[in-house]
């Protein structure tokens, strides 16, 4: 049985920041179908609408809006990138069925020039899955089923408090990234 | 050249903000199970903050030993327990996970300089029948390694690209998984 330990959560001060993120929650393709799929993946998680709430209410107990959005269809979720690029602190996606294809939905969150943290219920690669998504993104979170999303979302939301990483007001800095693109040893 | 950046995470007080951030979530688990975990950090992590390690990679936080002092303390809010070690010999964290495989539940590995060929880690953690997250400081896949780093394959799960914050995010991650006892069936 899936239970949902934080909806009767009181908002508190958990963090060290005090800024209200708000945080684009997008689920791609087959994820509106969440408890049809294959449990042995996605575990016994009854709904998109439970997967959603558990999100949401986590983001109220750190003190952040997370606002939800999936679809079946890519043109849908490209209009709803474009469209929330400009309030958007941040985005938290597990692109479903789209998650090794989809060049165009990864360009448009790149060209939001926010933070995008992916996450997904099982670890992809162990399933013969390469995300297209992963190389440009700041992070990623997966394995951990639905909470990928929560351990995501508080990673995602201490990084944005964090003035020498995600911040977007913070300085030009030497550990600053604010738009979101990652740094590796690869990197010029 | 690569320059200094000015350490951030290296007080007490941040430590113990920490624990109050583990304790302020303790309610949010579906479990209070101790659970019993171990933090293996790889080859150059004794390197972090004043040691000189990529700012741009690693961020500011100031040393190893703030990074598991905080970890621990998070854990300990939490309600878990985490042993952490941390080696730049391949063969003593090998011998480290025999040796604490039958008192751990779950192993949380960042093989840092292990990440692409520390194959022998990646045996000892299956052999210990225990799963384990990866964990990065630094996004991995932006390497464009084909299939991933080492130990991916085998992993419960990972988390990259948040640098300090990302333990937090699979530390949570990790502990509801384990509360809500979703390794069970997929550990190898």
């Amino acid at each position: 049985m899936t239970v949902d330990p934080l909806a009767s959560a009181q908002p508190v001060q958990l963090r060290r920041g005090t800024r209200r993120w708000v945080v684009e929650l997008i689920d791609g393709p087959n994820m509106r179908h969440l408890g049809k799929r294959d449990p042995r993946l996605f575990g016994t998680i009854q709904s998109i609408e439970a997967l959603q709430a558990l999100v949401v209410n986590f983001g109220l107990v750190l003190g952040v809006d997370v606002r939800p959005f999936v679809s079946d269809y890519e043109g849908e979720l490209l209009e709803h990138i474009h469209s929330t690029a400009t309030t958007a602190d941040a985005y938290l996606i597990d692109a479903g069925g789209l998650t090794t294809v989809s060049e165009a939905m990864r360009h448009a969150l790149q060209e939001t020039r926010k933070p995008v943290v992916e996450v997904g219920f099982y670890n992809l690669l162990a399933n013969d899955e390469v995300s297209v998504f992963t190389p440009t993104a700041i992070a990623s979170s997966t394995g951990f089923r639905q909470y990928s999303y929560l351990g995501g979302l508080l990673g995602l939301v201490l990084s944005l408090d964090d003035e020498s990483f995600l911040h977007p007001d913070a300085a030009e800095s030497l550990t600053a990234r604010r738009g979101g693109t990652p740094y590796t040893f690869n990197s010029k | 050249m690569i320059e200094n950046a000015t350490p951030t995470v290296n007080t007490n007080a941040d430590i113990e903000w920490l624990r109050q951030l583990g304790y302020g979530l303790r309610y949010s688990r579906s479990s209070t199970r101790k659970w019993q975990l171990c933090l293996l950090d790889g080859p150059n992590m004794s390197n972090l903050g004043v040691g000189g390690r990529d700012p741009r990679n690693f961020g500011t936080i100031s040393s190893l030993g703030a990074l598991h002092a905080s970890m621990t303390a998070f854990v300990e809010g939490i309600g878990a327990s985490l042993e952490t070690y941390q080696s730049n010999h391949e063969g003593a964290i090998v011998g480290r996970i025999y040796e604490v495989a039958a008192d751990t539940d779950a192993f949380i590995f960042n093989p840092a300089g292990l990440s692409k060929y520390g194959v022998p880690c990646v045996q000892a953690l299956v052999d210990s029948g225990r799963p384990y997250v990866e964990v990065h400081f630094a996004n991995t896949a932006a390497l464009g390694w084909t299939g991933g780093t080492a130990p991916i394959r085998h992993a419960a799960a990972s988390v990259m690209g948040l640098r300090n914050h990302g333990y937090v995010a699979a530390l949570y991650g990790l502990i509801n998984a384990l509360d809500d006892g979703i390794f069970n069936e997929t550990v190898s």
